[in-house]
C-alpha cells in the first residue's frame, strides 16, 4: 500500500517537476571541492571522529571519510562537514 | 551570518566529556539548538560553540546522557559589555574620549596657505580670519564661498582662490597674478635713458612728445602717460574717479654718443738688478730690539725686501732681515706708434664697457694727441650709436623716474 502510494506520489512529483528532496525529505549532499560538504535533511549523527563521520539519512548511512574532519555546524536540518574529504559513501 | 548574530547575542565554547557524544549532539540538535565548530579533540572529548542562551538546555541534555558539559570561554558582545560593566571608569573614560574627539573634530584647528609667492601668508590669513575662517571656528560656520570672495576682493594681487576644509585643516589655495601683470597697471612715462638725438618715435599707448631730429636730455619724457585733457579717455578716467594717467608704451630710437679716454707713456722706466746687495738684521724680544748692520745701503738705487722669522715657542722673539738689492734704472723711449696703439686700445675698451645691449654702432671717431712735455700720448674714442632711447619711469617714482 505504502509502496504503491509512494510510487504514485513519485510519479506525480516527477510529472509536476517538484523538488524530490523537499517532497520526500531526501538527503541532499553538496560537496565543495574536497574541503566542505553540506548535508541537508539529515537524521542525526551516528559517529564522529577526525577520520570518519557517519550521518543517518532516510536513504541509509552517509559515510564521509577523510582527515582532520570537523563539523562546521549542525542544525536540525543541516550539517556541514569541514576538513579534507576523501570519500563519500551511501550505505543502505 | 551566524557568526555575526552569535557575536551580537553572545556564545559560549563548551567542552562535552562522556561516552555518548554523538547521542548528545543529536539530542541537542533535536531541540532545535544549533552547534557549530564541533571538534573531536579526543575520543571522549568534544569542543563546540553554542549560543549563550541555549547553554542551559545543552547542559541539561548532557546530564541526561551522562555527558559532562562545561563552559571553556564566553564570547560576544553581551559578555564584553558585562566585563566592561565591572570597570565603569574605563568605559566612561573611553566614551568621554570618543565624545571629545568627535567634538574637537567639528572645529577648524589649522589654517594653511598654499601657492603664495610674493604675498605674505599672514595677510591672507588675516583676511580669511575676517571672513570667518580662523583656527578654533566651527567647521559648519565657515562659509567657503564668502571667504573666497573676501580674499579675492581684498587682495587684488590674487588671480584665483579656493578654500578647502578637510578634517580639522583648512587650506587656502591661491594663485597670484604674475608680476608683469601687476607692473603693467602702473601708470608712467617713457623717458630718455641718456642725451641723444631722436631718430624714430612711435607710441603704442600714450602721447609722443618728441619728433625725429630733436635733441633730448637724459630723463626727458619722450612718450607721455598723461592723457590729453579733453580726450574721451581722459573723461572716462575722471568719471571713474581715476587719475588721468596710463602706462605709456612705445619705441623711441635715437643716436647717442659714448666716449672713452686713455693715455699711454712715451718713455718707459727700465730697472735691472746689478747683483750687489746689502743687508741688516733686527732682533726683537718684546719691546727690546737689537740691530745688526748698517741701515743705509751704499747704493744709488735699490729695491728693498724684508724677511721675518719668529718661533712659535717664543712668541715675543723675532728676527728680521732687511735686504737691499742694487738696481740700475734708466728711461727707454717707447715708439710713438706703439704708444698710440696702446692708448687707443685702452680708450676703445673703456667705451665698449659702456655700450648698451642692442645698440648699433654707426660711427667711430678716434683722436690721438701727443703731449711731449708730459711724455704721454692721449687717445679719445667717440662712438655714435643707434639705440633704444626710451625707459619706463613710473609716475610718482621721484627724481629717479623724472630726471634719470
Amino acid at each position: 500500500m505504502g509502496r504503491q502510494r509512494g510510487s504514485v506520489a513519485e510519479r506525480l512529483v516527477r510529472a509536476l517537476e517538484l523538488p524530490q528532496d523537499i517532497v520526500f525529505n531526501l538527503p541532499k549532499t553538496t560537496l565543495i571541492g574536497d574541503v566542505q560538504m553540506l548535508v541537508e535533511n539529515h537524521q542525526g549523527l551516528l559517529k564522529y571522529t577526525p577520520r570518519e563521520i557517519r550521518i543517518r539519512t532516510t536513504q541509509g548511512e552517509l559515510v564521509v571519510t577523510g582527515s582532520r574532519l570537523a563539523i562546521g555546524s549542525i542544525l536540525p536540518q543541516e550539517l556541514v562537514v569541514d576538513g579534507r574529504i576523501l570519500q563519500v559513501q551511501l550505505h543502505r | 551570518m551566524r557568526a555575526l548574530s552569535s557575536l551580537f547575542r553572545g556564545y559560549v565554547i563548551i567542552r562535552a566529556k562522556g561516552g555518548r557524544l554523538e547521542a548528545f549532539v543529536n539530542r541537542v540538535v533535536a531541540q532545535g539548538i544549533a552547534l557549530w565548530r564541533l571538534e573531536r579533540v579526543a575520543p571522549h572529548l568534544l569542543v563546540a560553540r553554542v549560543a549563550a542562551s541555549d547553554f542551559p538546555r545543552v547542559a541539561r541534555a548532557g546530564r541526561r546522557l551522562g555527558v559532562h558539559v562545561v563552559i571553556l570561554h564566553k564570547a560576544g558582545l553581551p559578555f564584553l559589555l558585562l566585563r566592561a560593566g565591572r570597570r565603569p571608569a574605563f568605559v566612561a573614560g573611553g566614551a568621554l574620549l570618543a565624545a571629545l574627539l568627535y567634538v574637537l573634530g567639528q572645529f577648524v584647528w589649522f589654517v594653511r596657505v598654499e601657492g603664495v609667492q610674493a604675498l605674505p601668508p599672514h595677510r591672507l590669513l588675516a583676511v580669511a580670519a575676517e571672513a570667518g575662517l580662523r583656527p578654533g571656528v566651527l567647521r559648519d560656520l565657515v562659509r567657503r564661498d564668502v571667504v573666497e570672495r573676501r580674499l579675492y576682493l581684498e587682495i587684488p594681487q590674487l588671480a584665483w582662490t579656493a578654500v578647502e576644509i578637510r578634517g580639522t585643516v583648512a587650506t587656502v589655495r591661491v594663485v597670484e597674478r604674475t608680476e608683469l601683470e601687476a607692473g603693467q597697471r602702473q601708470p608712467g612715462h617713457i623717458v630718455a635713458v641718456r642725451d641723444g638725438v631722436v631718430e624714430q618715435a612711435a607710441a603704442l599707448r600714450g602721447e609722443v612728445l618728441v619728433t625725429p631730429g630733436e635733441t633730448v636730455r637724459a630723463g626727458q619724457p619722450l612718450i607721455s602717460g598723461m592723457l590729453p585733457p579733453g580726450s574721451a579717455e581722459y573723461q572716462e578716467h575722471i568719471a571713474r574717479g581715476q587719475l588721468p594717467y596710463v602706462r605709456a608704451a612705445g619705441v623711441v630710437r635715437g643716436r647717442t654718443w659714448y666716449r672713452g679716454l686713455a693715455e699711454a707713456p712715451l718713455v718707459r722706466v727700465v730697472e735691472e738688478d746689478t747683483g750687489r746687495r746689502h743687508r741688516y738684521g733686527i732682533l726683537r724680544l718684546g719691546r727690546w730690539q737689537l740691530r745688526l748692520g748698517r741701515t743705509a745701503a751704499p747704493f744709488a738705487a735699490a729695491r728693498w725686501e724684508e724677511h721675518t722669522r719668529s718661533l712659535a715657542a717664543l712668541p715675543g722673539l723675532s728676527w728680521t732681515w732687511h735686504v737691499a738689492y742694487e738696481v740700475r734704472r734708466w728711461e727707454e723711449p717707447v715708439g710713438a706708434a706703439q704708444a698710440r696703439a696702446e692708448a687707443v686700445a685702452q680708450a676703445r675698451a673703456q667705451v665698449a664697457a659702456q655700450l648698451p645691449a642692442g645698440g648699433e654702432i654707426l660711427d667711430e671717431q678716434v683722436t690721438v694727441t701727443e703731449d711731449r712735455s708730459a711724455g704721454v700720448v692721449r687717445a679719445m674714442v667717440t662712438l655714435e650709436v643707434l639705440q633704444d632711447l626710451g625707459r619706463f619711469a613710473p609716475i610718482g617714482a621721484g627724481p629717479d623716474g623724472q630726471d634719470g
